[in-house]
Order: C-alpha cells, then sequence, then structure tokens
C-alpha cells in the first residue's frame, strides 16, 4: 500500500532537517528537483487498500542518489570530515543510569534541552573508519586497563589508580555532564556508575570506542 | 568554533579522562568546552604530559604519536596555559607519573 510520507513539524526529521545548512549539495538538489512524478508512474504497483505502507519509490530514488553523492572524493563530504575538524565527534550519547543509550526519537527530546539548533549536526559516516583503524578500541582497552602497563609506560602506581577515581568521583557535579573524549569509557564508567541520576553526554572520534562504551557487560566482567 | 552542538553555559561539568592528547586542536576544543559549560563548572581532566618522564617521552614520541593513539604532545605548563586561554581558574593540578590530573573551574567571564 503506497502511503503518502508527510513530515509533521516539530518531529524528530523536521529538526534533523532544520540542522542541514541551507546551501547543502543534497538541500539544493531538494529544492530544486520535483522527484514526484515517480509515485504516478509506479502507483499501480502497489496495492490500493491492503498491506502494509510501503517507502514512497521517489524516496528510494532520492536515497540511490544520495549513494552515488557519497563518495569519498565529494567534496560535500569535506566538510563532515572528523580529522579536519577540532574536536572528535561521532555519534552523540546520552548515558545514565550506567547505560549508555544512542539519541534516539524517544530521547531527543529530553537531549534538545540543551541543543543549540545553530550547529552543524554531524552524521556518522563511513569515511570516519580511517580514525577507528588508527585507535583499534580492543587493543586500547587491553593495554590502557593493563596495571603493568600504567606503571611501565606512565609511571602511575598501583596506588594511586584508587586515589586518581576517588579524588574524580568526589568532585563529579551533578546535572549533565560532559565526557569528551569518552573512548571505550574505562575511565569513565566509574564517574557514570558513581551518579547514576546525572546524564552523561559523551563523544569520541571512534565509532568502535563508542560501541563498545555501549555494551554495559564490558565493564562488569 | 561552534562544533559542539550545545548552547552556551548549557551543561554542569566536563570530564576529559585520558583523552585530550587526541584532540587535532586542543586549544580550540578547551574554549569549546569552556562555552558549553555553566559559570563555574568543573573541568576534570587527566591528560599525559610530555617532560615528565623519559621513557614516557620515548613512547609518545615512538609509538603513540606514529600509530594516531596520540596528535599531540604538550607539557604541564602548555596545557595549564591552554587552559587558561580557554576561560578556566581554580587549578589544582596533581601530578601521577606521566599522567596530570586537573581540576579547575570555569571562571565565566572573558580572559583578557
Amino acid at each position: 500500500m503506497l502511503v503518502e510520507t508527510t513530515v509533521k513539524q516539530g518531529s524528530f526529521y523536521n529538526a534533523l532537517y532544520q540542522m542541514i545548512p541551507d546551501n547543502h549539495i543534497l538541500k539544493q538538489i531538494n529544492s530544486a528537483i520535483d522527484l514526484s512524478f515517480v509515485n504516478e508512474l509506479l502507483a499501480d504497483r502497489y496495492c490500493k487498500n491492503f498491506g502494509r505502507p510501503a517507502k514512497e519509490p521517489e524516496m528510494m530514488l532520492r536515497c540511490q542518489g544520495d549513494g552515488s553523492l557519497d563518495t569519498p572524493n565529494s567534496p560535500d563530504l569535506a566538510p563532515i570530515n572528523p580529522l579536519s575538524d577540532n574536536v572528535p565527534l561521532h555519534l552523540p550519547i546520552i548515558i545514565s543510569s550506567a547505560m549508555p543509550v544512542l539519541i534516539t526519537p524517544a530521547n531527543f527530546n529530553q537531549a534538545r534541552q540543551i541543543w543549540n539548533p545553530e550547529s552543524r549536526w554531524r552524521v556518522f559516516r563511513r569515511s570516519n573508519t580511517a580514525r577507528c583503524n588508527l585507535r583499534p578500541s580492543a587493543v586500547t582497552d587491553a593495554f590502557v586497563n593493563n596495571r603493568l602497563f600504567l606503571k611501565l609506560v606512565w609511571g602511575v602506581g598501583q596506588k594511586q589508580i584508587p586515589y586518581l577515581s576517588e579524588s574524580i568521583k568526589s568532585r563529579l557535579p551533578d546535572g549533565t555532564v560532559l565526557d569528551i573524549p569518552c573512548g571505550t569509557a574505562l575511565f569513565g564508567i566509574q564517574a557514570y556508575t558513581e551518579k547514576p541520576n546525572n546524564i552523561f553526554i559523551a563523544f569520541d572520534y571512534s565509532i568502535g570506542m563508542l560501541r563498545m562504551a555501549k555494551n554495559p557487560k564490558r565493564h562488569f566482567r | 568554533m561552534g562544533n559542539l552542538p550545545f548552547k552556551d553555559n548549557s551543561l554542569n561539568g566536563c570530564l576529559s579522562l585520558n583523552g585530550f592528547h587526541a584532540f587535532l586542536k586542543p586549544e580550540e576544543g578547551a574554549r569549546e568546552i569552556s562555552r558549553t559549560l555553566m559559570k563555574d563548572a568543573p573541568m576534570l581532566m587527566t591528560v599525559a604530559c610530555s617532560g615528565e618522564r623519559k621513557f614516557s617521552d620515548f613512547i609518545i614520541d615512538k609509538i603513540m604519536i606514529p600509530r594516531g593513539f596520540f596528535t599531540s604532545s604538550l607539557g604541564i605548563n602548555a596545557y595549564k596555559q591552554m587552559l587558561i586561554n580557554a576561560d578556566f581558574q581554580g587549578f589544582n593540578i596533581q601530578m601521577l607519573g606521566a599522567l596530570m590530573f586537573v581540576n579547575c573551574r570555569v571562571s565565566g567571564e572573558p580572559s583578557p
């Protein structure tokens, strides 16, 4: 069944769309080209009254176009390449009750209260995995968590580690706390558990590390 | 720089645990964190410093930076000056080997 898709004002997707700059190439294409004729051409291929609501063929055509534009050589990718930016950004995760959660339409309103709509919304793309390769999360976790490694490489003694974590926990404020960069949340997890009512917003270059940070089993094994 | 998608003075605090050395432009990162934090909000930071231990410096220069784990290697004073320029004050700095633990607050007044 073919149903016309309407984006409601104030919805999650509308809020995302507003964050895209007006001079973005896909927005310019969207305003210049009307592809709605595709729906009319293919309308007789869909059942009129029954069946699950299908995605519009126009949208599928647009997705194909996006895919062809989303190439490493596309100049439009340059502004969202994290290697050229000054703060590591990937998908932001909101962590509450020691349980990392990706921002979804369900908790978006919670994040929106502190969100700056004028800033650019960055979306994770495959090209960003270059950074993940430079900082393999499993290797980092294995070495950084190793007490021998801490003692040999950084000179941090075994008694100093609990002192450091206590110092951080005792000074941690209530409310919304930024953790940047969070890595695999190896260090931050103690802070997250200390303040379960806080909202921790964590950023990192590496999507692999964020995925590990989202996995609570890893921290309590 | 306007990269963090948060309003000015909207966050209660910031943690940065062993990651500032991975920032491509740490000065701008510190300024951006300062912008988003409320006045007197604490900033808790641990970072590996150069110039403290010879072996640590060797690891940073020969492994961490070439492998991409670190992008920069600054000393204690450079990090402190960077935070002062980013409008932080009330520094409490402790050294644990080559790791520096910094506890400071946002002054809320523009630096001269």
